[in-house]
């Protein structure tokens, strides 16, 4: 049955992200494999990263705020400590006890709504391998065909 | 306006009775109301966003918590404080198939007969043997993958998808019941498989799903509660299939028709239903000729109760104040303690579960309650997400991945048994967000009684974490939620014994149906809906085949 | 053969291997448009059929870029091969043989059903070769001949240097995961035979007719009729189905089938973006469509070439929020427009 995408109506009336700043969140997201050494191929997932921007958007206009203003904070931060101080702060300076409600600062965005969500994605896109296992919720493993390899690990093999 | 069948509710039971009368008569006239409205499946953006943050958009359709001191809810409790109806059902199109996790299980012959066995209730007014076929139908509609070689049950087709093998993770567990000689199995999964070649040569086994479908395949994806591939069966997606092309002429389906009341012609006969409209807010009449009320077993209980006349005083169907009683559910456990050393880097690959256990879903324990045990996708603790997001360096992460500092988990659930007393009813005047009238329960029970039971599960359940090296000493946390509230409107041979007779016809009442969990006699250690669809399946064909009005 | 030979030769082999692919690309749009100009409330046998013809020529465009990848090539989805329409399909500067009438983007309509007949019709038929090539003394192939070519280049190449050929790296193609609606399994391309297979598939699914022999018919006996495109789109255009007792030959004699023309999105033809006022909804609508249709075709194009993951989302994401949208601009009336024209997407490459 067709079913309209689901888009908030602000989101329709918003212009796209620049290049600079889609640029900016991807190097944050780059950097969240550098952080944790991850060994996936980081450049394939580029197009899937920028659909990924274009519906958080789409579900809640807020995002696009907290994207440009993500971006502009870490590039000053990045500015202002050099690149890899500036991701430490961004990914490990972090509470004891995950934050709720209306960020306190522009780094507690920059860190919910950028870095978190970016860790998840990349995670599920295929950084998750880099722990040992072959499945991941949000990875798309496949199916459970005869004859095929089990699309998880297997009990046993 | 006037229709041949109302069916009240559009989930699993609906749908398999709407599609069994259309099969039949492609002319039929089948008028379905359902309260809620439509949630947007396998939409691409939402999915992301439940990835994000396990938010799906239908969870607003559910019932708000029970009221607190400070902060306004919806429905009451009486009695035992835990049964909760929050998250419990889905008031929306597809009911609660949306959110359910597709655990497809049979009954088990003794099931059938827990006054026999136990003295326990009533004896169901047929067995096994006479599902067994629908259930085969049913394991088709729902698009099951399962273990058709599993001996635990006379099966006389194949499940329609293969069964999903074993994960790595759940080893640890099967080894460690295979050293406490406990039986385990595969779960049977509502999980689109991949259809198998035919040939002359080499035929596929009767039952084996061969054609490929429209509606895709299960990729392991791991965010079932969202399926972005619709591969989790929710009514929804099949009901659209109904609708799509018109090509029914007298199937219609309304949303936001929020059903008030059945309209009584004389004592054996209803003629209608009253619903009014979310949108405009206007009431509305439907005749029909037939009723099925197929709304979930909580609100098919009480539209029967606040349907009334002279004949029907307390209710329709209720002349021996049965109907709303025998309330039962599943009390969900999860037994949880401290994992040794993780060396093989067990994680979660899967969001459903692969193994579990029916060893105790057994005669021998029908008396003090029968149980389930269910080695959950995340059985041991390890998030890795989680773990990246609160900072940890990369080499932390390994520590916490493959150290000790992770906890290993057992799910189950268990059958307690319906009591009188324990019963569901309307809180006229008083209505939810979906516009239904608020729920009051009533249920009380012997916690000393299930304490003791549970601390036999417990004991049974030791030896299991103790093979896996594991030193299982807490308790369990235990959940009452409704999700498997069943009984209120019970099926029985004698109409002073029950709501609704063996073809689901409410007692004294020529035209009424109940397709809902209260038709259940009793529950089984079991989740309810393969068997509910079953029971749909098998209300169509009688229907279709001119039984019944 | 002599190195330099085989060099050559398998170069022009992924030429024709890389033109395969960009001919079921091209027949897309045409199917999509046309198909989403069916007013959703009949023709629902109609709408069927083409959605089914879509849905296998997606599968031939994966079966065509895995022989490609399986013989080493990389095949190019982008700006400067996407198909603009109205579409003549040529082959080194000439049209083919069979393919010399142009291919719209218009609504579902009797001279559309013949269209896609035509892009469709199996070989032989008679065509006057000679009439398209009054300059050069070179005949131009039929799409059949054009297949076949091709199989005979995967033939001779594999024969004269066994184990050189299919050298590709088998991760790059997409395998049965990525396939579930029907219409032929999406295989994987190792050696040769799985290649004839693949192709073959391509031009059967195409052309290929039922089971008329007696002996064939009886082996099907309670099957639904498979039948090539060029079928299905016959059935809609005579309305009336095909019976197994038909001539392949000859037009259907079987049940009618409802066919209502005027029960369509009343679009207009090949509608550019230049059609659309700056600043009209339909441009607006257009714009954010081909956006949409530029990324989907960008993850396609990654996942053919190395990131076979990259199709969910392309099909996922991308396709969904298409057809949102190009509902959506079929419904929105053409701005300037007397006869009630209605817009409809563009399908162009936006960067």
């Amino acid at each position: 049955m067709y079913q309209r995408k689901a888009i908030h109506p602000l989101s329709q009336l918003m212009s796209p992200l620049t290049p600079a700043t889609i640029d900016t969140l991807w190097d944050i997201f780059v950097a969240v494999g550098e952080q944790w050494s991850l060994t996936d191929e980081v450049t394939s997932y580029r197009l899937r990263f920028e659909t990924f921007l274009e519906n958080r958007i789409a579900i809640s206009p807020v995002y696009r705020g907290y994207y440009v203003d993500g971006a502009v904070f870490v590039t000053d931060l990045v500015a202002e400590l050099g690149r890899l101080p500036a991701y430490n702060r961004l990914f490990k300076q972090k509470p004891r006890v995950a934050p709720s409600g209306i960020p306190a600062t522009r780094l507690e965005a920059a860190q919910r709504y950028l870095a978190n969500e970016f860790i998840v994605l990349r995670l599920a896109l295929g950084g998750f391998k880099s722990f040992g296992s072959i499945n991941y919720r949000g990875y798309f493993g496949g199916a459970n065909i005869e004859g095929e390899p089990t699309p998880y690990r297997e009990r046993g093999k | 306006m006037k229709v041949g069948t109302v069916i009240i509710g559009s989930g699993v039971a609906a749908t398999a009775v709407a599609q069994t009368l259309l099969k039949a008569d492609s002319q039929a006239s089948v008028l379905i109301l359902e309260a809620g409205v439509r949630v947007k499946t396998k939409d691409y953006g939402l999915w992301e966003h439940y990835l994000l943050t396990r938010q799906a958009p239908y969870e607003q359709y559910t019932d708000l918590p029970y009221t607190t001191r400070d902060i306004k809810g919806e429905n009451k409790i009486a009695g035992a404080a835990d049964v909760t109806l929050n998250g419990a059902r889905v008031f929306a199109y597809g009911g609660s198939t949306l959110h359910w996790g597709g655990w497809s299980f049979r009954l088990k012959p003794e099931d059938f007969y827990l006054k026999t066995n136990t003295g326990n209730g009533i004896d169901w007014p047929f067995d096994y043997d006479d599902l067994e076929r629908f259930y085969c139908d049913a394991e088709s509609h729902l698009a099951i993958s399962g273990d058709s070689a599993d001996p635990l049950l006379p099966r006389s087709r194949a499940y329609p998808f293969r069964k999903f093998p074993f994960t790595a993770m759940d080893g640890v567990i099967a080894d460690a019941m295979e050293q406490a000689n406990i039986l385990y199995s595969h779960m049977p999964i509502a999980r689109r498989g991949v259809p198998v070649h035919s040939s002359p040569a080499a035929p596929a086994q009767p039952g084996a799903s061969t054609e490929p479908s429209r509606h895709a395949p299960c990729q392991t994806t791991g965010t079932c509660k969202y399926c972005p591939f619709g591969a989790r069966y929710a009514a929804c997606n099949y009901l659209d299939d109904l609708t799509e092309w018109n090509e029914w002429p007298g199937l219609s389906v309304r949303l936001g028709a929020v059903v008030d009341r059945i309209i009584i012609d004389r004592k054996r006969k209803v003629k209608g239903v009253t619903f009014w409209d979310r949108e405009t807010g206007d009431l509305h009449d439907v005749e029909a000729d037939r009723i099925i009320v197929a709304a979930g077993a909580i609100e098919s209980a009480k539209l029967l109760l606040r349907s009334i006349s002279t004949d029907w005083p307390s209710g329709l169907g209720n002349g021996y104040d049965l109907v709303g009683r025998y309330l039962v559910t599943h009390p969900y456990f999860i037994f949880e303690t401290k994992f040794p050393a993780n060396p093989k880097r067990l994680q979660a690959e899967m969001d459903f579960p692969t193994l579990v256990s029916r060893h105790f879903d057994s005669r021998a324990e029908q008396e003090r309650g029968k149980f389930l045990l269910v080695a959950p996708p995340d059985a041991i603790s390890f998030n890795l997400a989680e773990a990246l997001q609160k900072g940890h360096s990369r080499q932390k992460v390994e520590e916490l991945l493959v150290g000790d500092a992770n906890r290993v988990r057992l799910h189950g659930m268990i059958e307690v048994f319906g009591q009188a007393g324990n019963r569901v009813k309307n809180i006229l005047n008083d209505y939810n967000r979906i516009g239904l009238p608020m729920t009051q329960v009533e249920y009380t029970r012997d916690d000393r009684a299930f304490e003791e039971r549970m601390a036999e599960v417990q004991s049974k359940v030791v030896p299991i974490f103790a093979a896996m090296g594991a030193n299982l000493t807490e308790k369990p946390t235990i959940s009452w939620r409704a999700d498997h509230a069943a009984s209120v409107c019970r099926m029985s041979k004698k109409e002073t014994e029950g709501v609704v007779d063996a073809d689901l016809r409410v007692h004294g009442i020529d035209n009424l149906y109940v397709i809902s969990n209260a038709v259940f006699p009793n529950i089984g250690a079991v989740n309810p809906t393969l068997t509910l669809t079953a029971l749909a399946l098998r209300l169509g064909e009688h229907l279709s085949s001119g039984g019944g009005a | 053969m002599t190195d330099q030979e085989f060099e050559d030769k398998r170069r022009s082999l992924l030429v024709r291997l890389q033109l395969a692919l960009e001919l079921e690309w091209a027949t897309l749009p045409p199917y999509l448009v046309a198909l989403l100009s069916i007013n959703r409330d009949v023709n629902r046998e109609p709408a069927e059929l083409i959605r089914s013809v879509a849905m296998e020529e997606m599968l031939h465009f994966a079966l065509v870029a895995n022989v490609m990848n399986a013989v080493g090539g990389n095949p190019v989805v982008g700006r400067a091969n996407c198909p603009a329409y109205p579409l003549k399909m040529t082959f080194e500067g000439r049209p083919f043989a069979d393919r010399t009438f142009p291919i719209n983007l218009e609504r579902f309509s009797k001279a559309s059903m013949a269209t896609f007949m035509k892009i469709e019709q199996p070989g032989p038929i008679a065509v006057d070769k000679a009439l398209l090539n009054v300059v050069l003394d070179v005949p131009a192939p039929t799409i059949g001949e054009f297949y076949a070519e091709i199989i005979e280049l995967l033939e001779e190449l594999d024969t004269v240097r066994h184990g050189e050929l299919f050298i590709g790296n088998q991760a790059r193609q997409l395998g049965g995961d990525f396939f579930w609606g029907g219409g032929g399994a999406l295989h994987l391309v190792t050696d040769l035979n799985s290649a004839k297979l693949a192709l073959d598939t391509v031009v059967e699914q195409g052309e290929g007719a039922w089971p008329w022999s007696p002996e064939r018919l009886a082996a099907a006996a309670g099957e639904p009729l498979e039948m090539g495109h060029y079928y299905r789109f016959s059935e809609i255009f005579f309305e009336r189905h095909f019976s197994k007792h038909d001539d392949p030959g000859k037009p259907p004699t079987g049940a009618p089938m409802r066919v209502d023309y005027a029960a369509v999105s009343p679009i207009k033809q090949n509608a550019r973006a230049s059609d659309f006022p700056e600043g009209s909804r339909a441009a607006e609508l257009n714009r954010i469509f081909n956006i949409r249709y530029t990324m989907m075709l960008r993850q396609l194009g990654q996942a053919i070439n190395g990131t076979p993951d990259a199709l969910y989302t392309a099909i996922m994401n991308g396709m969904h929020g298409m057809t949102s949208i190009a509902r959506e601009l079929m419904q929105t009336p053409m701005p300037g427009s007397t006869s009630g024209e209605t817009a409809c997407p563009t399908f162009e490459w936006v960067d």
